[in-house]
């Protein structure tokens, strides 16, 4: 919760969300003007109980799918509308050439391989591609067939499923929709899931390499020089768990037992007489002394005279009555000197 | 500003990048034309030549990447390898300005397995996998060479339970000793569109000397809401995971994806429950170089919508330390925020503008960049783009702002199916150098 208040608090946030709400609700609004197309299939299938062809006669005997004619509808309509005004009437929903509006609401893309009259003799079940149809109130985008529903049916009776069974133009290297803008971003989401649907199933396009050729070996465009040089531990400092999408730990220790990070040159950092490691590397729980000290001749030899026990205080002589070599970083001294 | 090809000894690199080019290009083609579509390995070879060069250095390395599909023709096995070459052309010193990772080791040439193995068909295993291999699926993600076998869903809730042992591969270490990765998963789809998962991790980790040991449990319960149709999915999931029956994060999703009105939203929410500290590589975010990762919140917002003539892409991202007494260097509190706005058709020429801005106490950094775009006859694309980064660090109070300005061109040529070259000229400016970077890449798809 404190995080949200200070989220709220945020005023460049907040700013951002009402633009992205505003923004997009105002296009939408306008973007609608003109295209409410209110066929209800649950008002004629649930409640008037139409069979699927009473409307779409064809669709049994045409490779069309049948869509119905204005003469269709008026058997029933010129009754009904008799004294609605022309907006509400049925031929509201035909254009000029008495074709159906709706019809690009569930048109396959031009490049879709498909045979509906096929299907129809085949399956025998409007419903088993159309799930759901009859409940809706409106035709839009919702009624088209999905993809899963296809893919479904086609392995449960072992039929073809590569791309080039249904698809002209989609090859395994065709970018879905969802695939625009922030796809990159959010796509890890999608990808984690274990028994996905067969629309969200990277794997109908995708090997594991191409999870790996990102993620283990391409460099980012942001990994331009001087992100390699200096602006890494800014990043790394402000948000560490960037950096773990590709790196391990040992990336760091790797560079940095050769290389002094930049910000360590300075005459402060480093010296037996300035700032040690310790001061900020404390405790060494992983990356150990050999990080900085891999051949530092001070170390090579035995750290103190053997009569040294580990239960002496050494600070009881060192620092006060004999100098200490390095800054007393306040820390154990047998954890570098055993 | 000397010009980007300084030196006798930088040509001669260039002329050794290019005779290696130029022979597999030829080698290639020369495959393509006996290539058939039965052929049971498929994949992608691709060579690239690097070329930096500040005022006084210069820097030359050629990169080969196979990036292979196995197929046995009767469907017994498959399977995949990928695997990286680097061939440092001149050697580089660790006072290099071009000092990196791939220098660290003895030799000149050097490689890297990223993957390499072979999937066995079994009937009652959805998956029998054998060799270097990724888990993405479990709470951490993981490399690790051995043995994954997953059983094929059963049942109306298509139950699925699955194991994986071996051991763990870090690429920078130089030892495996001491790194064992052990692991089982249950699943299944307590309803429609609904997914349930448990994940056990036990990790096993020596590095330089420490031994690492730790068992991570993970759920995951994923629904999505409303009928989804290809045309729209709306859908939430939780993430949590408990380390040595302690919880150790939670993460919180919810997406919302319209792509037939151009729309997506996508909402997280992440804490961190425990200290992060002294555990097994794949578990632990740096903490032998960064320190402890102390609790904290983060949450992120980001939308998209694509007005066909223009596309918008917003997002913010804010990071909140739960004990602000744990502040400090390696653990802040940060906010950020990003916009992308691209204009597909302008001038001929697609037009992109992005920025992006992080605000944390003392060390901000905001990047501002533009791209044209545009698409040739004959298989060209060119691009044309620059960008602005500006860190701003307070390094030990030792305040300090760079900036760096990029700019490049970028050409790319797909000549067939099969062939595909890459061009690139990069220059980067700072307050301190001056970078190029001229890129030579081939790829033969095959």
């Amino acid at each position: 919760m404190e995080l949200l208040k200070r989220l709220a608090s945020s005023p460049l946030a907040c700013a951002l969300a009402l633009a992205a709400c505003a923004g997009c609700m105002l296009v939408d609004a306008l973007g609608s003007r003109g295209h409410a197309l209110v066929f209800s299939h649950r008002l004629h299938c649930l409640e008037e109980e139409l069979a699927c062809v009473s409307c779409h006669e064809s669709a049994e005997v045409q490779e069309a799918p049948g869509m119905p004619a204005p003469d269709s509808c008026a058997v029933c309509h010129d009754e009904l509308d008799a004294e609605k005004p022309p907006e509400l009437a049925v031929a509201a929903l035909f254009d000029a050439s008495g074709a159906y509006r709706a019809r690009a609401a569930s048109r396959l893309e031009d490049e879709v391989i498909f045979a509906h009259l096929a299907h129809v003799t085949g399956v025998q079940d409007c419903a088993a591609c159309h799930r759901g149809i009859e409940k809706s109130r409106a035709v839009g985008p919702e009624v088209a067939v999905d993809m899963e529903a296809c893919v479904r049916c086609h392995a449960e009776r072992a039929l073809p499923g590569e791309c080039a069974t249904c698809h002209a133009e989609i090859t395994p290297t065709w970018e879905p929709p969802s695939h625009a803008s922030d796809w990159k971003r959010v796509h890890g989401r999608a990808a984690r899931r274990t028994d996905p649907p067969p629309v969200d199933d990277c794997t109908l396009c995708h090997a594991q390499a191409s999870c790996d050729s990102c993620h283990r070996v391409e460099e980012p465009e942001s990994h331009d020089a001087f992100f390699r040089l200096r602006g890494h531990a800014l990043l790394a400092r402000v948000d560490r768990d960037n950096c773990a999408a590709c790196h391990e730990p040992q990336t760091c220790d790797r560079c940095h037992a050769d290389v002094l990070p930049l910000s360590h040159r300075s005459a402060a950092f480093g010296g037996t007489r300035s700032m040690h490691c310790l001061t900020c590397h404390f405790p060494l729980e992983g990356e150990g002394c050999v990080t900085c000290h891999k051949s530092t001749p001070s170390h090579a030899g035995p750290p103190k005279p053997d009569w040294h026990t580990p239960a002496m205080d050494c600070r009881s002589c060192h620092g006060s009555s004999l100098p200490l070599s390095h800054v007393d970083n306040l820390s154990n001294c047998n954890l570098c000197h055993p | 500003m000397r010009p980007w090809w300084p030196s006798e000894h930088a040509a001669s690199c260039g002329a050794r990048a290019g005779v290696v080019l130029c022979a597999l290009g030829a080698l290639s083609s020369l495959a393509e034309a006996q290539a058939t579509p039965s052929d049971p390995a498929s994949g992608r070879l691709v060579t690239r030549y690097r070329a930096r060069f500040t005022d006084d250095e210069s820097d030359h390395d050629v990169y080969q990447t196979l990036d292979v599909l196995l197929a046995d023709p009767e469907g017994h096995w498959s399977g995949a390898l990928l695997a990286r070459a680097t061939w440092d052309l001149d050697g580089t010193d660790p006072d290099s300005d071009f000092y990196s990772l791939a220098d660290t080791y003895e030799h000149r040439l050097e490689g890297q397995l990223y993957h390499a193995y072979v999937d066995l068909a079994q009937p009652e295993l959805a998956l029998l996998r054998l060799g270097r291999q990724t888990l993405y699926e479990t709470p951490v993600t993981l490399v690790f060479d051995g043995l994954r076998a997953d059983l094929a869903p059963r049942g109306s809730t298509r139950a699925q339970a699955g194991v994986f042992a071996g051991i763990g591969e870090h690429p920078y270490e130089s030892s495996s000793d001491g790194d064992a990765v052990l692991g089982a998963f249950a699943a299944l789809r307590p309803w429609d569109g609904a997914e349930l998962r448990l994940d056990w991790m036990h990790l096993e980790d020596e590095r330089l000397g420490t031994e690492h040991e730790d068992d991570l449990l993970g759920l995951v319960l994923g629904t999505e809401l409303g009928e989804r149709t290809s045309a729209r999915r709306s859908q939430l999931e939780t993430r949590f995971t408990s380390l040595e029956g302690d919880a150790r994060d939670l993460r919180l999703t919810a997406d919302h994806l319209d792509p037939a009105h151009g729309f997506s939203l996508q909402a997280s929410y992440y804490e961190l429950l425990r200290t992060q500290q002294d555990l097994a590589a794949p578990l632990d975010p740096f903490t032998d170089t960064l320190f402890e990762l102390f609790p904290y919140a983060q949450a992120t917002l980001s939308a998209t919508k694509d007005w066909r003539s223009f596309a918008l892409l917003a997002g913010t991202d804010v990071r909140r330390v739960e004990d602000e007494d744990d502040v400090g260097e390696y653990n802040r509190d940060f906010e950020r925020y990003w916009l992308t706005g691209s204009v597909p058709e302008v001038l001929s020429l697609a037009l992109t503008l992005t920025g992006e801005v992080w605000r944390s106490d003392g060390s901000d950094y905001e990047t501002w960049g533009a791209t044209l775009a545009r698409a040739l006859d004959g298989g060209f694309d060119l691009a044309l783009g620059s960008y602005f980064a500006l860190y701003e660090y307070d390094l030990l109070n030792a305040e300090e702002r760079d900036r760096v300005r990029t700019t490049y061109l970028d050409l790319r040529w797909k000549r067939s199916r099969a062939h595909a070259w890459r061009l690139r000229y990069e220059y980067e400016h700072d307050e301190i150098d001056d970078f190029q970077e001229v890129r030579l890449e081939y790829e033969w798809s095959f």
